[in-house]
């Protein structure tokens, strides 16, 4: 079953610039997708439509088999944008405190929220780093935080938007075993990203975009063959086939 | 705990540490001082020089801080439409700033609930500034002001202020959603502004049947816009003991009022549900 399916989505900012443009993709649940294009691609534009974030022309989104219109679609979904940051004034545990219980599922009498940060942030291992505020952070530790934030609640679906830019290495991996761990819980994940090379090394599938149109999708063995992705994605793109 | 009550306390907390309403509640304390000054230097002068006596001199002494105390609510009315509009404007535009409006809305809260909270908070804040300002000029200003200067009017006058602030709050809730903080800023007062002149002078246009350019203009914004110069007006009635205005003016108006700014503000929450969030 699939866990996000688009439909004929289209998406115009202006008279001029087409972000997206019949756009129609699938992501099976359990799987991990990469989504990767050019610079002003689509990219950011698609993650926002699925969100709710930018509103399309025309087309329709489900996700979990609600409509992306209704916001309830969105509890099932944790989301990590490319720069993550809050209000500097508070610690990380205050953050984390406010999305617990703006996520808290309605109808849910109690829920221990305490429990459920201290449980994320040893996933993310945040856990010394839980009462420093958040103006103190680096840009890693922004983004540990960040997605301590999406994987509350364990949701179905993460969604994250060039999660691995700007990171050292140390943190790179690190976030990239909770991706691989968290699909191997039976979740999905979808994220975009330039660094094909963690594309390649984490994905199931990968959904090409180009000029706001999907170019191709399909396996990553079936993309790359005996080329590396790079160079897939740069004969995809150029049409150097 | 429900998503607008996590908001509010949200708004709460990231704003009463503002810099900007620590410093005007700084300037309030002082105005405080000063006026409570005047009144003691009236008092004595004029029990030092007037023929009544011991007696007389307390007379004068609550005529003085009733005035002080009235003077001085006449001016916060004012400083908090400006303390309203720095508020609201200055706490949406943190949300834009640090990017956290991102990931609030990708949360599943409808975005009438994000509007409806930052409104009811920065309310909140502006009400405790408000209250905690009045009770210290009450008990600084007062003198032998007693409770019977606690007349209904005064209270008449607290609560129509109230609508005054929400009007403020909730013009610049929508104003900051759409253009930056300074141009937001500015746009609220022209807007106030226009509104004030609007209501004062559209009911004399309209009598006078004159055909002015300016008269449709001025009865549109009359009445397809609260009517804040009229609010504001009855708001200020108890410094006014000339004006007489019946309470069922008052109430009508303000329920007009309240269902004017409910009616801009559904129509906001219609337009921010389809804008793009960048």
């Amino acid at each position: 079953m699939n866990i996000i399916a688009i439909s004929n989505l289209s998406k115009r900012y202006g008279r001029s610039i087409q972000a997206l443009a019949d756009f129609s993709l699938a992501v099976e649940r359990g799987t991990i997708m990469g989504l990767i294009g050019p610079n002003g691609a689509g990219k950011t534009t698609l993650i926002k439509s699925i969100l709710g974030l930018a509103h399309a022309d025309a087309g329709e989104i489900a996700i979990n088999g609600i409509t992306g219109a209704d916001p309830a679609a969105r509890a099932s979904i944790g989301f990590l944008q490319e720069k993550f940051n809050f209000f500097p004034t508070y610690t990380a545990r205050n953050a984390l405190a406010f999305f617990a219980a703006l996520k808290k599922p309605a109808g849910v009498a109690h829920v221990d929220i305490a429990g459920m940060i201290d449980t994320v942030a040893r996933t993310v291992m945040i856990t010394e780093l839980l009462d420093r505020k958040i103006k103190t952070f680096s840009k890693g530790e922004l983004q540990k935080v960040g997605i301590a934030q999406a994987l509350l609640y364990e949701p179905d679906l993460l969604i994250l938007d060039e999660p691995f830019s700007g990171l050292d290495p140390i943190i790179t991996k690190e976030l990239k075993d909770i991706i691989l761990a968290y699909r191997a819980k039976g979740k999905t994940v979808f994220f975009s990203s330039h660094i094909l090379g963690d594309v390649a090394q984490l994905c199931d599938r990968v959904a090409i975009i180009n000029k706001g149109v999907l170019v191709r999708e399909c396996a990553v063995g079936d993309l790359t063959g005996d080329l590396t992705l790079e160079d897939a994605f740069y004969n995809i793109i150029t049409g150097k086939n | 705990m429900n998503q607008i009550l996590v908001l509010v306390q949200n708004t709460i907390k990231k704003e009463f540490t503002n810099k900007l309403l620590i410093f005007m509640f700084a300037v309030t304390v002082l105005i405080i001082y000063v006026l409570g000054n005047i009144s003691d230097f009236v008092v004595k002068n004029i029990s030092m020089t007037g023929p009544g006596g011991q007696q007389s001199a307390s007379a004068v002494s609550a005529a003085a801080g009733g005035y002080s105390f009235a003077a001085f609510f006449f001016l916060i009315q004012s400083w908090n439409a400006l303390l309203a509009v720095l508020v609201t404007i200055g706490g949406i535009g943190s949300d834009y700033r640090y990017g956290v409006i991102t990931q609030i809305l990708s949360q599943p809260l409808p975005r009438w609930k994000y509007l409806v909270s930052r409104i009811a908070g920065s309310y909140l804040i502006i009400l405790a500034y408000y209250v905690i300002s009045l009770a210290l000029a009450f008990v600084f200003l007062s003198g032998n002001f007693s409770a019977q200067s606690l007349t209904p009017t005064l209270a008449g006058s607290f609560a129509v202020a109230q609508l005054v602030i929400l009007f403020y709050i909730t013009v610049s809730v929508i104003m900051a959603l759409y253009v930056p903080q300074k141009i937001a800023f500015f746009l609220v007062f022209i807007l106030a502004l226009f509104l004030h002149y609007a209501n004062y002078h559209a009911g004399a246009l309209l009598a006078s049947g004159e055909s002015v350019l300016a008269k449709p203009v001025l009865v549109l914004a009359t009445f397809a816009f609260p009517q804040i110069g009229t609010i504001s007006k009855f708001s200020s009635f108890s410094f006014t003991p000339d004006a007489s205005y019946s309470a069922a003016e008052v109430l009508g108006h303000s329920a007009l009022f309240l269902a004017m700014l409910a009616a801009w503000f559904v129509g906001a929450c219609f337009a921010y549900r389809r804008k793009d969030i960048s």
